[in-house]
């Protein structure tokens, strides 16, 4: 909040919330949406962000590099907003962006204080140029070169945690079937095989039945909680595009789900544990904010489609042998290193991994699994390229060539 | 005082885009940035080739008047809706003028 002089009540103290300070990690970048002198509606910095719905052309670095983020292009500014929920940067995921126009290649460990959520991630920057602020509604940001110590990040996180508190941020629960939306309108639909009781609360305190509705939120963003009394006969569940954050859902006991569609949302955590999900077909979370691995898929034998791409995925390719209906697996754009081994399905004929940090006995071992599956037949690609993999070795160009033979489409590096 | 009074949701041909990247370029508030206004591809399927271009953002009392009023032969072949600014409904938006946003695939 502001008086009416337009100052910060707390002042710069605020930012020594703890005998912590960012300041301590040697960040290149910090962003306090918070403290509104930092804040301006030109990308040149001249006019101050002084009331709930100014747009942000520009947000003073912090940490002394002047790695100032900005956006130059009205319509793709951000909103502040001071609402009561705490004074924050909000992107209207549509076209809005922040942007630092030259960061260093290299890797860094990003703090976030979000509306939902405390985040601490890593980003390869992998050559010098823009870095764009992912759309979340942040408090608070800081960028720090290389990884940090165990001691180091948990001291991020708690004072990242004690700048949402001082906010007044909300606290997301991790419930099942609990999810937040930035829209004040969110269709959320889920097809059942016979009556599963479907059920939403949301956070006005409207509840109702069924199981495809429209909730108008009264002030986005809000949340909804999804339920039912026999979730066992849920069978679809489509809540793509959807402005979706928080937690992803445990969907474990949603045995009889043959269709989940989560992506272009900004759901964070992890892909759940699909083991019991025995029936599913086509699962997509492309496009969130999800970290951990990819969870083991041998129970899933009857997928189709696996799409996980656009994260920031971390671990292994899991062995996909009990695929064997599998045809399109897409994990491009995340942080993989590793293969876990095993045989490919002659079913699997788009398999695109790019844009990882797979290792050469990955590519190796990949491009060997799809020479021995012998498809010849059928869409054939298979992308190892990108940037951030590794070339194969002589043995994986011998294969790469074997595929190109059998008319597949092959790239790596 | 600037008040960001306003939420435009704006479709446009593909055709028009680079008349009204030009126009914004001549009238917003910002210099160079405007000629990236009207960016995100659009078409009915969600994939190329793209039909149209749309933008959604925070406007002023006085850029509502330049787009609905002043420059509004300009505007004739888009889709604008003008919201209270707090109000987010560009995926319904969307979803009215039965358009998906082109997100970038890697191939």
């Amino acid at each position: 909040m502001i008086n009416s002089i337009g100052l910060t009540p707390l002042g710069r103290s605020r930012r020594r919330v703890s005998a912590f300070s960012p300041l301590d990690l040697s960040p290149v970048l910090w962003l306090d949406f918070s403290d509104t002198s930092t804040l301006f509606t030109d990308s040149s910095g001249t006019i101050p962000v002084t009331a709930d719905g100014d747009v942000i052309g520009r947000a003073s670095d912090l940490s002394g590099n002047g790695n100032h983020a900005t956006q130059g292009t009205t319509l793709n500014k951000p909103v502040w907003r001071s609402d009561g929920d705490g004074d924050r940067v909000y992107f209207d995921r549509s076209n809005d962006s922040l942007a630092v126009t030259s960061l260093a290649a290299g890797t860094y460990t990003v703090g976030a204080a979000t509306w939902s959520a405390s985040q601490i991630y890593t980003h390869k920057q992998n050559s010098t140029g823009s870095f764009s602020l992912n759309p979340a509604d942040f408090y608070e940001l800081v960028v720090i070169p290389g990884t940090l110590s165990s001691g180091n990040e948990a001291l991020l996180l708690a004072y990242l945690e004690e700048r949402r508190a001082l906010q007044g941020a909300v606290d997301v629960s991790t419930d099942l079937f609990r999810v937040w939306s930035s829209i004040t309108s969110v269709s959320l639909a889920f097809t059942e095989s016979a009556d599963a009781g479907g059920v939403w609360a949301a956070g006005d305190g409207q509840t109702g039945t069924g199981t495809s509705f429209v909730k108008t939120l009264a002030a986005a963003p809000d949340w909804v909680t999804l339920g039912a009394t026999t979730p066992s006969r849920i069978t679809i569940i489509n809540w793509s595009s959807k402005s979706l954050f928080g937690q992803f859902m445990d969907i474990s006991n949603l045995t009889a789900l043959t269709q989940f569609f989560g992506h272009f949302n900004q759901l964070t955590g992890s892909i759940p544990d699909l083991s019991n999900n025995t029936a599913l077909i086509q699962f997509y979370c492309y496009a969130n904010q999800l970290t951990g691995s990819i969870p083991d898929l041998s129970n899933n034998t009857a997928l189709i489609q696996f799409y996980c791409y656009a994260n920031q995925l971390t671990g292994s390719i899991p062995d996909l042998s009990n695929n064997t209906a599998l045809t399109f697996f897409l994990c491009y754009s995340n942080q993989l290193t590793d293969y876990a081994g095993g045989s490919v399905s002659i079913t699997l004929g788009n398999f695109q991994a790019q844009n990882n940090q797979l290792t050469e006995a990955a590519v190796d071992a990949i491009l060997a699994a799809f020479v021995a599956a012998n498809k010849t037949t059928g869409t054939r690609v298979l992308n190892l390229g990108g940037t951030g993999n590794a070339t194969p070795s002589a043995t994986g160009l011998t294969d790469k060539a074997t595929l190109q033979s059998r008319g597949w489409t092959v790239t790596t590096n | 005082m600037t008040v960001w009074k306003y939420r435009l949701n704006i479709i446009l041909p593909e055709t028009d885009k680079p008349a009204l990247n030009a126009l914004f370029t001549a009238i917003g508030p910002e210099t160079d940035g405007e000629a990236n206004s009207f960016g995100v591809p659009l078409s009915a399927t969600g994939q190329e080739p793209v039909t149209h271009r749309g933008a959604s953002g925070s406007i002023t009392e006085e850029m509502r008047v330049l787009i609905q009023d002043i420059f509004a032969d300009e505007f004739q072949n888009s889709v604008i809706e003008i919201w209270p600014n707090y109000i987010n409904n560009w995926a319904e938006f969307l979803a009215e003028n039965s358009l998906m946003a082109i997100e970038p695939e890697e191939v």
